[in-house]
């Protein structure tokens, strides 16, 4: 493997096991991750500019700028592994886990997944996404320095969360991170193209978000009406399907309506809870026997 | 800014001034180099030229060249932005960059007002769907972190170290 893929992956398996096995939470450990794989970036280059790539220069240089059927390289890859992860998540094992422990993880634990070892995969994962990115960029820019991917994380944290990524976990698809890099990188351009400032830039793309997202917590809200037994029948009907082992509607994108209060009681509000449910369990396509095997 | 321009002027070094404000330009700069969308189109001393002439030409559709040379690729430009170092304060004034030739060149202000019509261009799509490729590819790992119920404030820093790591490798 080539060591900057190599190094990125050390750097996620770091970032798992200080989330999964000592429990820090997630944000700190990225965060002090942070500031450790900036400096280590530094330490590696003595803070210079490089714009020296070795005795396959020219090819290295194609591999971020160049094209192929006239699609620039980057957007290649891009396509190629939001194939891989977009198909891993919605059909394998590994996806399905993935939802699980990110849906209700007290209960992923107690159905006996691997839970650390999930984790620590994810985190791998995302840093092998990122050292690859990193590896694409410094080849089409020629040259690297330290700020290169400097507050990325945000526009990344954004282009997920406007692709429909649940914060709180559970939910979330692949091909809507992409779209939401997209858009957010048609707007930019859209209003460069239409000569307004830069400076305004930001307050478009941030509007943009928590219009999307608002959006998105309004379409939630509506099926958010559930009462408290129904919930209670609902969580115990999903415990049983979890022990019987049988192909269950589990409800994988509970974090949201787990954690908010809920409201409003009456039979009308009531009804729409259960057609939601079956057509949750129409719509999914893995048994739960392959979770838990 | 400008002090600091000044005072390394008065020690004796060379600097280049990339800006499109004139005020500052005219302010610190003793040669001036104006490009437009990538091509020279004027060369001279502060002291014979004028805000109002170096505007003109960089702002108008069909300019007249006010020198013109053959040298049409970026490296030659830059090699002789390099040594008009040598002749004291360059500034250069213009959107198309030497030193971000790579990134998508500025378009000019003024005529884009009208020309919203750029965005479909398969050259422009070619660079937008480049542009976005590199945060969408984080974006994936990132979603498989976000769904899991956790989060990935690292990657900037994974990205920017594999990045060193490709160029250390070859050092």
């Amino acid at each position: 493997m080539p060591p900057e893929l190599a190094a990125s992956l050390a750097v996620g398996l770091v970032n798992g096991v200080l989330i999964a096995y000592v429990r820090i939470p997630p944000f700190v450990a990225t965060l002090g991750m942070l500031s450790i794989a900036r400096s280590l970036a530094m330490v590696a280059s003595q803070n210079k500019m490089v714009y020296q790539f070795g005795p396959d220069h020219d090819l290295f240089l194609w591999l971020g700028g160049g094209s192929t059927l006239g699609i620039p390289n980057p957007v290649v890859v891009l396509g190629a592994s939001c194939l891989v992860a977009g198909f891993a998540l919605r059909w394998t094992r590994w996806g399905a886990r993935i939802m699980a422990v990110g849906g209700n993880e007290k209960a992923a634990i107690l159905t006996g997944l691997p839970v650390k070892r999930i984790k620590v995969g994810i985190y791998m994962l995302s840093g092998f996404m990122a050292g690859l990115a990193g590896v694409l960029e410094a080849s089409w820019l020629g040259g690297v320095t330290t700020n290169l991917g400097q507050s990325m994380e945000l526009s990344v944290i954004a282009a997920a969360v406007i692709g429909g990524a649940n914060l709180l976990g559970g939910s979330g698809t692949i091909l809507g991170a992409v779209v939401g890099a997209a858009l957010i990188e048609i707007i930019r351009n859209s209003l460069t193209l239409l000569g307004i400032s830069t400076f305004w830039q930001g307050a478009f793309v941030g509007t943009f978000i928590v219009v999307a997202v608002a959006f998105d917590s309004i379409r939630r809200g509506r099926c958010r009406n559930a009462g408290g037994a129904q919930r209670l029948a609902r969580t115990s009907r999903r415990r049983i399907a979890l022990e019987s082992n049988q192909p269950c509607g589990i409800d994988v994108g509970s974090g949201l309506r787990d954690a908010m209060p809920r409201w409003g009681s009456g039979p009308s509000s009531r009804s729409p809870r259960l057609p939601s449910l079956r057509r949750r369990r129409r719509r999914r396509r893995l048994p739960f026997s392959a979770l838990a095997s | 800014m400008l002090n600091l321009v000044r005072r390394l002027r008065d020690q004796g070094i060379a600097v280049v001034l990339i800006s499109h404000r004139m005020p500052d330009v005219f302010a610190v700069a003793d040669r001036i180099i104006v490009l437009r969308r990538g091509t020279k189109v004027a060369d001279k001393a502060i002291s014979a030229t004028s805000p109002e002439e170096v505007t003109g030409p960089h702002h108008r559709r069909d300019h007249h060249r006010l020198t013109s040379d053959g040298w049409t690729t970026r490296r030659r430009r830059l090699e002789r932005a390099i040594e008009a170092r040598s002749h004291g304060l360059v500034a250069r004034a213009g959107s198309a960059g030497v030193l971000g030739a790579r990134r998508r060149p500025a378009r000019r202000r003024r005529s884009l007002s009208f020309a919203t019509d750029a965005f479909a261009t398969p050259q422009n799509l070619f660079n937008v769907t480049r542009n976005f490729a590199f945060v969408a590819i984080v974006a994936i790992g990132m979603t498989a972190v976000i769904i899991s119920g956790g989060i990935d404030l690292s990657v900037g820093s994974i990205l920017c170290l594999s990045a060193m790591v490709t160029g250390g490798r070859a050092a």
